[in-house]
């Protein structure tokens, strides 16, 4: 009888070592490791993804600019099925949102096209998603292949210029030399963010073995993130990559 | 449809007593009623937590990291879990039959941390409690040892951390258990269900 309770006991003795630690939980993020995913992300986000909408913009000002013969082209087969009419000035891309223009080719200097988000932009899984809230892009031709960018949503600020060129590597399709500056809006904790480039060049690729599996082409230059608490400078991060397509961090912590 | 799943648990607990017949004296029944305290594995929601069995999202993932907040904002620390407490009253109407009333409980811990001083700033804990009327069915009956079936249906509230009280139903189902001792007992139980998965030990007193 002793003996089956003492096994008895026994077992319940083992069964608290079920009492445990399941998960080791995370870690502060507040290193050089955190600055360095948040300045990635941000560059995406804030560079990357508008570059993508002009992309798109270009193109459908390349399409719509086709005689009609031309546009029924294979090679202009998505198109056709995504870009929808709304009406004399406005257009709907289906999976990215609604293009306002006016009228006007985005290649002639003075036109003022705006596109707003709706959904989840298809061709950039890292466009920035507010709930409620649209994205709004305003690009406007300032020169001969050059545009200025410009986003205001949800507090946030971004400026850009772009001057194009034609790509040595695909024919008809243009190079991006990037300037840009921009905010994020303080958060419910106070931290807030300014960013801006320095000699970025965004470049179209012969394949589609991007140096950065994220960023839909390979790019050049610095990307600087200073980050604030309460208005007082805290942090800041450098993402410098290389014309080889190497990516470096350099970071205060 | 939680009212209604209480209810006809309640019913199902009527009707057994009811079909039990009541023995006074019965040297077959020496003591009639029984008191045990246990502890036990992990109860199924919990599962969620370390299983892959269960587990449908990547854990390594964490989450948005586009923001300031992942960065400067809280971050959770390891987590925890108690078990299973459970506290049962049984009364023994048959030699093969016997109704119970069972309270479980059951916790995972974790804290939050200062993601800039590491120091702790709150918790994510949640709580859950069980109530479950059990019939059990004995199959084997010895002057020191017994060997028995239950199922329990009844209901479980749970309080999660920034939620309110929410109701569950509970279910468990012990295709093994076994009683060993006299007056003073050690039970051993395996099972599954929303109270627990795995097994249970205890130790009871009967009356």
């Amino acid at each position: 009888m002793k003996r089956i309770i003492d096994i008895v006991l026994l077992v319940s003795a083992s069964l608290l070592t079920v009492s445990c630690r399941i998960s080791d939980g995370f870690s502060s993020r507040h290193n050089p490791e955190g600055l360095r995913t948040y300045t990635y992300s941000l560059m995406n986000s804030m560079l990357d993804s508008p570059l993508q909408v002009m992309d798109l913009m270009t193109e459908i000002d390349v399409y719509l600019r086709l005689p009609d013969a031309e546009k029924m082209k294979e090679e202009y087969r998505e198109m056709r099925e995504n870009l929808k009419n709304l009406d004399l000035l406005s257009l709907k891309y289906i999976g990215a949102g609604q293009i306002d223009t006016d009228g006007k080719s985005l290649f002639e200097v003075g036109s003022r096209w705006c596109f707003v988000e709706d959904g989840y932009f298809r061709y950039s899984a890292s466009w920035r998603i507010y709930p409620g809230h649209k994205d709004r892009l305003v690009i406007t031709c300032v020169g001969e292949n050059e545009w200025e960018i410009e986003e205001d949503g949800n507090g946030d600020m971004l400026r850009m210029h772009v001057t194009g060129t034609q790509s040595e590597a695909v024919a008809g399709k243009l190079d991006y030399a990037v300037t840009c500056s921009g905010l994020v809006a303080p958060d419910e904790d106070g931290y807030s963010a300014e960013f801006s480039t320095d000699g970025m060049l965004w470049l179209n690729s012969v394949d589609d073995t991007y140096d950065d599996p994220y960023c839909y082409r390979c790019y050049t230059g610095d990307f600087y993130v200073r980050i604030f608490s309460g208005g007082a400078e805290k942090d800041w991060c450098r993402m410098i990559s290389g014309p080889d397509g190497t990516l470096s961090y350099e970071t205060n912590l | 449809m939680k009212r209604s799943f209480v209810l006809a648990a309640f019913v199902l607990f009527c009707c057994l007593a009811a079909a039990a017949v009541e023995r006074k004296g019965s040297r077959e029944i020496p003591f009639r009623y029984e008191v045990n305290v246990g502890y036990g594995t992990f109860p199924f929601a919990d599962a969620n937590n370390f299983s892959d069995m269960f587990r449908t999202y990547d854990i390594t993932w964490l989450g948005n990291t586009g923001s300031l907040s992942s960065v400067y904002g809280d971050y959770s620390g390891p987590e925890y879990i108690t078990g299973v407490f459970s506290a049962e009253f049984n009364v023994r109407f048959k030699k093969w039959f016997t109704l119970s009333s069972q309270m479980n409980f059951d916790a995972v811990l974790q804290g939050t941390y200062s993601s800039l001083t590491g120091e702790r700033t709150g918790n994510t804990n949640s709580y859950m409690l069980s109530v479950l009327p059990y019939a059990k069915f004995t199959y084997l009956n010895r002057p020191l040892v017994y060997m028995y079936s239950s199922i329990g249906l009844g209901l479980s509230m749970a309080l999660e951390h920034n939620s309110s009280l929410s109701l569950y139903p509970a279910v468990q189902v012990v295709p093994v258990g076994v009683a060993v001792g006299k007056r003073v007992y050690g039970l051993f139980e395996l099972g599954f269900g929303t109270v627990y998965c795995g097994c249970k030990a205890g130790i009871g007193y009967r009356f």
